[in-house]
């Protein structure tokens, strides 16, 4: 289905993805910078939507969308879009509420709203230096955005996620013990640009591949029978670990990350010219 | 990175539709997803249903395959296609159930709560870098461990079950069929292979069968087939010849066919030239005329394959049949090509020319096959068989040609045959040396390569030479270099057939050592010395030994170059021997030798004594070789491959020679700043790369070195500037040689400069006016070694230094401050604790004096050897023998304490600094002052470090106070402080040493263990000295002064110039110094000086025991000593005594005692006298006049 429809198309060159717009350059947005406001806003995403109560896969679509808007698509030559003219703080709320009416468990715009404001207002949930105003909007904002926001999609609001081959291929594989561990690290591969690249079963396998490391099971003879190619898994599974390495977890979970360099760079893009 | 690509062409479900229709119809047939979807969809519908079709492989699982019955098909397929989900009739979205109408359709996860998926993560998993980087590398492990099982599974074919197919597995060369055609056809299509500008592609369709073997050679030489097209035709041939046996084969199947072409292909071609060659030279001995030879013999041997085609192309193609060389040229070029593509075997090949070689004698068949010669000679190069045979076959050839002038060809050109012939056998010689060892195929011709061996006159003389036989002197030059491969293979060869030799076979280094430790006990030199030098033979052993010494030291020694690998090695080797601690060769010692001596350090002077002999040995051959050879070059020292690998060692036969020269009158030259002799080049090369920690102990080297010295064989004034000179102190370059300079570092830390006055004098190398000269020289030069690392590296120093503990750390400050009163201080502790010994051993003025050496200002010492010896003096004078005890020693003690607070091993870095420049002067203060005051007196920071030593000092004198109290037989005071006391002669049981050391003893003892052996050896060599001149000034004194013989009328006034006298205990006192600077050579000198004195003493007892005038006679007597302590003190050295003195001293000495015994003393008397003993030692163990 994935390479039947566009998905496989639209899969990019890694070196595509993390590219700086023209117009944010002129800004100086650093490539780190840029890299940092989007793993920023897909945590800001999954914050908001573990206000409005949504499923995980309307998260993981929502973070997709924002990653595209940001992204070439190469098949079309699409002009990308920049942050500078796309606020990335009005585009995650965007994307999570077209997410939620595309993976129908729509959430209302006025909720959306609402729940932002209360984050911001509750700075303990909202570490991010709390009462900043530059993350309030209002509804009109959200459907106006929203059609930008399909535009720069260019209508294609399809999206694979990896959880559906990693439920089966850990059922092939008889370990739906690692189903969590291994839930989870696909979880994490959304705070990268991976959905970007590989298409979703290689992403569900370098998952299952590193829970197997992390619970210490040998699934050697399983592997070595997939008709996949293994260095790919391998290097996705590296990628995965070595953004880890960059962010460093805290033990609780929480993701670090210097929060004055983030708000330094949204401020580079919000400013007017 | 690999990319992803997708095969789908066209759209799917809500796709904008790219070519939509043409991919839909593609996509129809059945899922291979689902297996209840798939019966399913079989049973029910006569109406197709749409349905997705995906032509990728399924993720897992088996390909499809006919036979497969439904069961297995479900069991092999679980993973369909990859992201790849049709729609099914039961899948959960399609059902609706009440739950979905009511809520909509809600996915479930198993195994998670719907609330929590959301929350999960594993960023706490990787919250630690370093457990991350251990997954990383689980990682790669674990995919490695899959590729690896892949790849064998895939060996095997077991992977999918059937064989691979598709992208994993090349596909199988597909080659065009050949085809039956009548003969025009194949005749076009050769014409047509024949010219360039058909394309193979075309001609490929009809590739006409019935070329084989001959035919096939002849159809294409007749056409002259372009090689590329040629080798084309043949693989097309061939491969139809031996086909693979089906499609899907292994990759081992497929190598097999490969092999079995190759096989054939190079069969047919050595029997296609095979009958070349018969049509060379039939049967009937008529033979082919050859025609342009002069052109075609040049071509065979160096251009052949340049020469372009069509001027090889003799004849039109299509005309008669092509000459024989034609063809011949045409196969030598086409064998060139297939082996250097690897479609030939070259073993066929090469052995069809060698048979043809050694069967056909004739020189024209020796040209044709020549060139053959040169396509092989890589791969005969391989193989020992093939180059021995063909350097057999070669050399037999140049000297057939050499030597056969009746043959027919003329001189030039037989002179190219050899020049090529050589330049094979000179390719096979360069590529492979290894080969040539094994061969005996030497000498070789003189043209190939120089003799190195007989010919040097050859080799001197080029100029002339290369007019002649060499073009140029590049030529030349080539030539040399191949003679000097051919002497490193002989070097080889000999090496190799010492290495298999089973007498010399590992067992030089044991049956050495077997010797040396025999001759250890039986004292046999010579046997040690023979055996050493001539025995230890391990070629493998020396090159590694060599090796070890660092290079450029190695470059800079002048000597080193001159003498054999095995001398140096059998350097080393007793050097090893000597200084090893860990074994002992008293333990494999026969059952019936027994010494009471304890372990000691005989080892070393065995060694020692042998490096001496080596010493005169050398000195002895290099003037026989003087007188000798007075003209020209002769290198007894270097052998026979030594000198001829290097032009530089004629150089250093010569250097050696004036070296020699100067030998003698060394004594008076600057010279003495060089090395004496190739000795020490290997002494200081031993130095370099021994490993202190690892044999043995620092102290046997220290020891040993010590020894080396003093007997003149080891310079440590040459030594440093070596060091200087070659620049290996400086480097620090890496570990190695960071070791090395700590290893010459430590040992020069060991070697203080003012030190070495007393035993560079008893070495006697130089004459003494130069000997400060050296002295001060060596000290300036010490220190720039020793700074320059400071420099450095102070940091490293103090952790480094563990050999001194706190004498390393003083001298360290020493020289860090360079400051003139602290190496005066240091020298002033040598001083003083020779003042201190002497005053202790009573020795009458003159010799109180200690033999400082003239270059050091000795003014403090004399000062203070003056104020101590007065006050002893007065005391001694006033004070009655018990009651003068107390206070005599009271002010010893204090004086004591002054003088010995230095040596207080307690000292930090700091207090060391104290002492040092408060130096002598504190002494008075020290004696002002009571103990107790000062305790109050001191309050803080550097006054602590004075109670400290302060207490020291009362704690020392309370123990003395103590131990008088006591009067245990461990204090044995009760008879050296007063002179009006002497030990009588009667049999005392003999004390051990150790057990005497108490109070002052004690503390000199304390004193001298904190010096480094060095400077205890210079003590006690001033010590023996002034003993000596002590018992000699006497010897002479009582002959004038022979009428005094009542203790109590002894007046002061003479005491001090003649009467001194050694009883027991200053004699074990003495024995203990000696023991203590490991001096045992002096040991045995003062027993052996003590020896007729004992004696004749007895004797005269004895007498006076008969003649009852006993009293009178022993007052006059140096010595008042047992004979009995004096021969269990003897007994402690016994090793020592029998390794060098053996047959002449301990048999004496038995004889002395039995005779002693039952003869009389009367006739021992005359006959121990020193001059017997001096005419009856050796030469190394003279007494020093």
């Amino acid at each position: 289905m994935f390479h039947l429809c566009c998905g496989s198309k639209q899969l990019l060159d890694p070196d595509k993805v993390d590219v700086v717009h023209r117009l944010d350059k002129e800004k100086c947005l650093t490539l780190e910078e840029f890299r940092l406001i989007k793993i920023h806003m897909s945590i800001h995403i999954w914050r908001l939507a573990l206000h409005v109560k949504v499923r995980q896969r309307v998260i993981a679509t929502a973070i997709t969308y924002f990653r595209r808007v940001y992204t070439s698509l190469s098949y079309r030559n699409l002009v990308r879009k920049s942050m500078s003219e796309y606020d990335p703080r009005l585009v995650a709320p965007t994307c999570l509420y077209l997410a939620s009416k595309v993976e129908e468990s729509t959430v209302q715009a006025r909720l959306l709203v609402f729940y932002i404001k209360k984050m911001c207002n509750y700075s303990s949930l909202f570490p991010i230096s709390s009462s900043d105003e530059k993350y309030r909007f209002e509804i009109k904002d959200i459907l106006e955005m929203e059609m930008k926001v399909l535009e720069a999609l260019d209508y294609y609001l399809v999206v694979f996620h990896p959880y559906r081959p990693l439920l089966q291929l850990l059922q092939d594989a008889n370990i739906t013990d690692l189903t969590q561990v291994a839930w989870g690290l696909v979880n994490d591969t959304y705070k990268m640009d991976l959905i970007l690249i590989h298409p979703p079963h290689m992403i569900a396998l370098a998952c299952i591949y590193i829970a197997c490391v992390l619970k210490d099971k040998d699934l050697t003879s399983w592997f070595e029978e997939l008709r996949a190619d293994m260095n790919i898994v391998k290097n996705i599974a590296m990628e995965i670990l070595e953004f880890f390495e960059y962010c460093r977890p805290d033990p609780k979970n929480n993701i670090l990350l210097p929060e004055d360099r983030i708000n330094a760079a949204l401020n580079k893009v919000a400013a007017k010219p | 990175m690999q990319r992803y690509t997708g095969t789908g062409g066209g759209s799917g479900v809500g796709s904008n539709g790219i070519g939509g229709a043409s991919s839909r119809d593609n996509t129809r047939i059945e899922s291979s997803y689902s297996a209840s979807s798939f019966s399913n969809s079989r049973r029910q519908s006569q109406l197709a249903p749409y349905k997705l079709k995906c032509d990728r492989e399924s993720l897992n699982g088996r390909s499809y395959s006919t036979h497969v019955t439904s069961l297995h098909f479900i069991m092999l397929f679980r993973l369909g296609p990859p992201d790849f989900y049709p729609q099914t009739t039961n899948c959960p979205e399609e059902t609706l159930t009440r739950e979905y109408l009511q809520s909509g359709y809600k996915e479930t996860v198993e195994g998670i709560e719907e609330a929590r998926e959301i929350a999960l993560s594993q960023g706490f998993s990787f919250s630690k870098p370093e457990s991350i980087l251990k997954l990383k590398e689980q990682l790669r492990k674990r995919l490695r461990a899959i590729n690896e099982s892949r790849s064998q599974k895939r060996k095997a074919g077991q992977v999918y079950g059937v064989p691979l197919s598709g992208q994993l597995l090349t596909k199988s060369g597909v080659f065009p069929e050949q085809k039956p055609c009548n003969e025009d056809g194949r005749r076009k299509w050769i014409e047509a292979l024949s010219q360039p500008h058909k394309q193979l592609h075309s001609l490929s369709d009809h590739v006409p069968h019935g070329y084989r073997r001959k035919a096939l050679f002849e159809v294409l030489i007749r056409h002259n087939v372009p090689f590329l097209r040629a080798s084309w035709f043949i693989k097309v041939n061939y491969l139809n010849q031996v086909r693979p046996s089906s499609i899907n084969v292994s990759s081992a199947a497929l190598d097999k066919a490969h092999i079995a072409r190759s096989d054939l292909w190079s069969k047919d071609v050595v029997e296609y030239m095979l009958q070349l060659l018969d049509e060379f030279f039939p049967k009937d001995g008529s033979n082919v005329p050859f025609p342009n030879k002069n052109q075609s013999s040049q071509n065979y041997i160096g251009v052949h394959y340049e020469t372009s085609q069509k001027v090889d192309s003799c004849s039109t193609p299509d005309a008669d049949e092509p000459s024989l060389h034609f063809k011949w040229q045409y196969m030598c070029r086409l064998v060139l090509w297939h082996l250097a593509e690897g479609l030939m075997h070259p073993a066929p090949i090469i052995e069809f020319i060698l048979n043809q070689l050694q069967e056909k004698e004739s020189l024209e068949a020796f040209e044709l096959l020549l060139p053959f010669i040169f396509d092989v000679i890589d791969s005969v190069a391989l193989s020992q068989t093939y180059v021995r045979t063909v350097v057999d076959l070669l050399a037999q050839k140049i000297h057939d040609l050499s030597s056969n002038f009746s043959s027919s060809i003329n001189t030039s050109e037989k002179l190219s045959f050899i020049d090529s012939i050589v330049e094979i056998v000179r390719y096979l010689m360069v590529s492979v040396p290894d080969t040539f060892v094994a061969l005996d195929c030497f000498p070789l011709p003189a043209c190939v390569v120089p003799d190195l061996h007989c010919k040097n006159a050859y080799l001197k003389s080029p100029d002339s030479l290369y007019n002649k036989q060499f073009d140029t002197r590049d030529a030349y030059l080539r030539y040399l270099s191949c003679g000097y491969i051919i002497s490193s293979v002989h070097k080889r060869a000999s090496n190799l057939s010492k290495i298999v030799n089973p007498s010399l076979q590992a067992h030089g280094a044991a049956k050495v050592l077997q010797v040396l430790d025999r001759a250890l006990i039986t004292g046999n030199i010579m046997i040690a010395y023979t055996s050493l030098f001539e025995d230890l033979l391990d070629t493998v052993v020396e090159e590694r030994w060599i090796a070890e010494i660092s290079p450029p030291l190695r470059s800079s020694l002048k000597w080193i170059g001159t003498i054999t690998w095995s001398f140096i090695c059998s350097v080393f080797f007793l050097c090893e021997w000597a200084t090893c601690n860990y074994r002992d060769c008293r333990t494999s010692m026969p059952r019936h030798v027994k010494f009471s001596g304890r372990k000691d350090f005989s080892q070393i002077y065995f060694a020692v004594s042998i490096l001496k002999l080596k010493m005169e040995d050398l000195l002895n051959s290099n003037q026989c070789r003087e007188r000798k050879f007075s003209v020209g070059l002769c290198g007894k020292n270097s052998s026979e491959q030594d000198t001829l690998l290097g032009g530089t060692v004629v150089e250093n036969v010569c250097v050696a020679r004036n070296n020699s020269k100067a030998l003698p009158d060394r004594k008076n030259k600057k010279g003495i700043f060089e090395s004496p002799g190739p000795l020490h080049d290997i002494l200081v090369c031993w130095l370099d790369q021994h490993e202190i920690g690892k044999a043995g102990s620092f102290k046997d080297v220290e020891l040993f070195l010590l020894e080396l010295i003093r007997n003149g064989i080891f310079y440590p004034h040459a030594y440093v500037r070596q060091l200087i000179v070659s620049g290996i102190m400086d480097k620090d370059d890496n570990l190695l040689d960071l070791e090395r300079q700590q290893r010459h570092r430590r040992i020069l830390q060991q070697l203080p400069g003012y030190c070495l006055f007393n035993i560079l004098e008893e070495a006697r190398i130089v004459n003494i006016p130069f000997l400060s000269e050296i002295s001060h020289a060596y000290s300036n030069e010490r220190r720039l070694v020793l700074q320059g690392r400071l420099c450095s590296k102070s940091n490293e120093l103090t952790i480094r230094d563990d050999v001194g503990s706190t004498f390393s750390l003083q001298n360290d400050t020493d020289y860090s401050t360079g400051a003139p009163e602290s190496h005066h201080a240091k020298i002033d502790r040598v001083t003083q604790l020779k003042i201190l010994i002497s005053n202790f051993l009573r020795f009458p003025l003159p010799y109180t004096m200690p033999m400082v050496s003239p270059d050091e200002s000795n003014g403090i010492s004399k000062r203070i050897s003056g104020s101590l010896e007065s006050k002893v003096d007065t005391a001694e004078e006033k004070i009655g023998c018990d009651e003068c005890r107390k206070e005599k020693r009271q002010k010893l003690t204090d004086d004591r304490t002054s003088i010995l607070q230095g040596f207080s091993s307690h000292h930090s870095d700091d207090e060391g600094n104290w002492w040092v420049k408060k130096g002598p002067k504190s002494q008075e203060s020290f004696k002002v002052e009571h103990p107790p005051k000062l305790i109050k007196n001191t309050s803080r920071g550097r006054q602590k470090i004075v109670r400290k030593t302060q207490s020291l000092a009362q704690l020392a004198s309370t123990r003395i106070e103590s131990s008088q109290g006591a009067s245990t037989s461990h204090v044995c005071d009760n008879k050296i402080g007063c002179p009006h006391h002497h030990s009588g002669p009667d049999a005392e049981a003999p004390k051990d040493a150790s057990r005497i050391i108490s109070g002052i003893q004690s503390d000199i003892c304390k004193a001298l263990k904190q010096l480094r052996l060095l400077e205890r050896r210079s003590i006690s060599i001033w010590l023996l000295k002034s003993i000596r001149q002590l018992i000699e000034e006497n010897e002479k004194a009582p002959s004038k002064v022979s009428n005094c013989s009542d203790v109590f009328s002894v007046s002061p006034d003479d005491r001090g110039s003649s009467r001194w006298k050694l009883g027991e205990d200053e004699f074990l006192f003495i024995i203990y110094i000696f023991d203590i600077s490991c001096d045992l050579v002096s040991a045995v000198r003062f027993l052996i000086l003590l020896l007729p004195k004992v004696i004749s003493r007895s004797s005269t007892v004895m007498h006076g025991a008969r003649n009852s005038m006993l009293p009178k006679n022993r007052e006059g007597q140096v010595c008042q000593i047992g004979e009995t302590i004096l021969f269990s003190s003897l007994q402690r050295y016994s090793l020592l005594c029998i390794t060098w003195l053996l047959n002449i001293l301990q048999t004496f000495l038995c004889l002395l005692l039995i005779q002693f015994v039952f003869v009389g003393s009367t006739y021992l008397s005359c006959v121990v006298n020193r001059a017997s003993f001096q005419t009856c030692l050796p030469p190394l163990f003279a007494f020093s006049p």
